[in-house]
């Protein structure tokens, strides 16, 4: 069944499917919703078939699910790291209001 | 006469294509039927099944492309499927699959190439890019019999007057910066009225009860046409008349009362805008030497531009020509038709590599195979 | 001191049948990364499995591109589950 690892660095990740049991399933993805403008989402994924692929599209989805959070946090870490660094840089080189980017 | 069978299929009395749209906000599916030799009254080709799905965003709103790909991704493949089961076929008349390559906005039509590329390879057939304008053009000449008309083109991306000439079809002239359906639907979001059925259709019904003509920019260049200064210009007198600036005298009295309304610059924008459109035309017509107009793209589906191109074609005593909305406005059976012919020529499908869609793709970088 | 440094992942994707994971891969190979300085994806199928490669220097890109993937592979997918065994 799907899985991914990442790897940086600093770390390694491995996503399995394989555990999900069968109510767990299913195509409505947490992180592959409509963007902040629609109030009413009409456009939502069909409802899976009831072979291989339908399984394998939940499956999909799950793992995308985790990616996008895992990402997501990582993203946060590192913009949380760059703006320490520049406020770090900041506080020992003086802010002279000239940015060097 | 160019030989339009040169690849029909042993056994197979007629050719059948699916086509695939979602260019815009439009979401089409529409499986087509040729029959052998050229089209003429008697022989006209057959619309098994056209199916449109479109996006509709909140009032307000502009496009939103993110969610228009949402909106394409997760309902093509039901529609192909309700598609097929209305037409009745079996997977094996199927000939070729069609796809909108381009123009258009990118990640809708991301969306709709991937479903188009799986079902090939899953059915083992071509698979056919089609420009999208052609589509439009090749579809108003057969549904009304206009054989060689110029061109009107008007849609939310698109304005051009094209002309066909030695196996292309060509620009006569286009608009210089904006396409009038964005026009149009910039001014609907300017004042906030609902997206649904679509914002040009809003207007349109906003301009019927306008009679006071507000005097806009026109600008007309040569062939060609530029509307985003008279936008910016309807923009201002529209939020004048919101925030009650009294001090314009365009849209107030001396006592301060407004003297024109939102009806008032309905009217007076499509007023200017299709009366420029008639002038390139025109210009247009007396120069390739044509007497037919034919009119394509959702803009065209408008009555006050139809009946404002009608008075000068009859003038000119020439013949006026348009589709209703099942045409007009984006579709898949215009695609499923212009790739159909693209493939009757060619008698196979593109290489993958060439299936990559494009946001840019001219009218006139498709060679007409099927026409002398 | 600068070190060419990347953030990879490897997703693995099992289709019933190497034709079927050939399908996805000739699909998805088309539209290849837009900055490939950044970010670059290798697909490779091994028997009926679709495996996905990303080498991308940051995560912001990285999260862009295989979500791109996973909505496309989805796509793919659903196209599967309704027409592999379409009944006429």
């Amino acid at each position: 069944m799907p899985s991914a690892t990442y790897s940086s660095p600093s770390d390694t990740q491995t996503f399995q499917t394989s555990h999900l049991q069968k109510s767990q399933l299913t195509t409505q993805g947490k992180t592959s919703g409509p963007s902040e403008f629609v109030k009413v989402d009409r456009d939502q994924p069909s409802e899976p078939a009831d072979n291989y692929y339908g399984d394998l599209r939940c499956k999909l989805t799950y793992l995308q699910d985790e990616l996008n959070t895992l990402l997501t946090d990582k993203m946060q870490a590192e913009k949380k790291s760059k703006d320490m660094e520049e406020a770090e840089k900041k506080l020992l080189d003086g802010d002279d209001g000239d940015d060097d980017e | 006469m160019v030989h339009l069978d040169l690849h029909l299929k042993e056994g197979k009395t007629s050719y059948v294509a699916i086509g695939l749209e979602g260019s815009a906000n439009k979401l089409g599916v529409g499986i087509i039927r040729h029959f052998p030799g050229p089209f003429s009254t008697t022989n006209r080709a057959e619309v098994l099944s056209n199916i449109r799905d479109t996006y509709i965003t909140p009032p307000g709103e502009g496009f939103l492309p993110r969610d228009t790909a949402r909106h394409h991704r997760n309902w093509v493949v039901r529609l192909i499927k309700q598609s097929i089961i209305e037409s009745g076929l079996k997977i094996s008349e199927i000939d070729c699959i069609c796809f909108t390559k381009g123009p258009g906005m990118g990640a809708p039509l991301q969306s709709v190439v991937i479903a188009a590329r799986t079902l090939a390879q899953l059915w083992d057939l071509p698979l056919i890019g089609v420009n999208h304008c052609i589509g439009h053009i090749e579809m108003g000449r057969e549904i009304t019999g206009a054989d060689n008309p110029v061109v009107l083109y008007v849609s939310g991306g698109n304005t051009q007057i094209i002309a066909y000439s030695e196996q292309r079809y060509r620009i006569f002239g286009e608009t210089l910066d904006i396409a009038i359906g964005n026009c149009l639907d910039r001014f609907a979001r300017t004042l906030k009225i609902p997206n649904e059925p679509s914002p040009g259709y809003n207007i349109e019904q906003l301009a019927k009860k306008g009679s006071k003509y507000i005097e806009l920019p026109y600008t007309v260049k040569g062939m060609d046409m530029s509307m985003s200064g008279i936008l910016a210009h309807i923009d201002n007198l529209a939020y004048d008349l919101f925030n009650n600036k009294k001090h314009n005298k365009t849209i107030f009295n001396d006592d301060g009362t407004p003297k024109v309304t939102v009806e008032d610059l309905c009217f007076s924008l499509q007023e200017t805008l299709f009366a420029m459109l008639v002038e390139i035309t025109e210009r247009a017509m007396a120069h390739v030497g044509t007497q037919q107009v034919l009119i394509v793209g959702g803009v065209g589906c408008n009555e006050r531009l139809q009946r404002m191109m009608e008075t000068m074609v009859l003038d000119r005593r020439g013949f006026i020509f348009a589709t209703d909305e099942r045409f007009c406005i984006d579709n898949g059976i215009m695609i499923a038709h212009a790739g159909l012919l693209e493939y009757r020529m060619s008698g196979k499908g593109f290489d993958y590599s060439d299936t990559v869609c494009t946001q840019k793709f001219r009218t006139d970088e498709v060679l007409i195979k099927w026409r002398d | 001191m600068f070190l060419r440094v990347f953030n990879h992942l490897v997703v693995s994707v099992p289709f019933e049948s190497n034709k079927d994971s050939t399908i996805a891969r000739t699909t998805l190979i088309q539209d290849p990364s837009l900055k490939p300085d950044e970010i670059s994806i290798e697909y490779t199928v091994e028997n009926n499995v679709l495996k996905a490669h990303f080498k991308s220097k940051t995560d912001r890109m990285l999260r862009l591109y295989v979500n791109n993937f996973f909505e496309s592979l989805k796509t793919v997918v659903e196209t599967l589950e309704q027409f592999k065994y379409w009944k006429e």
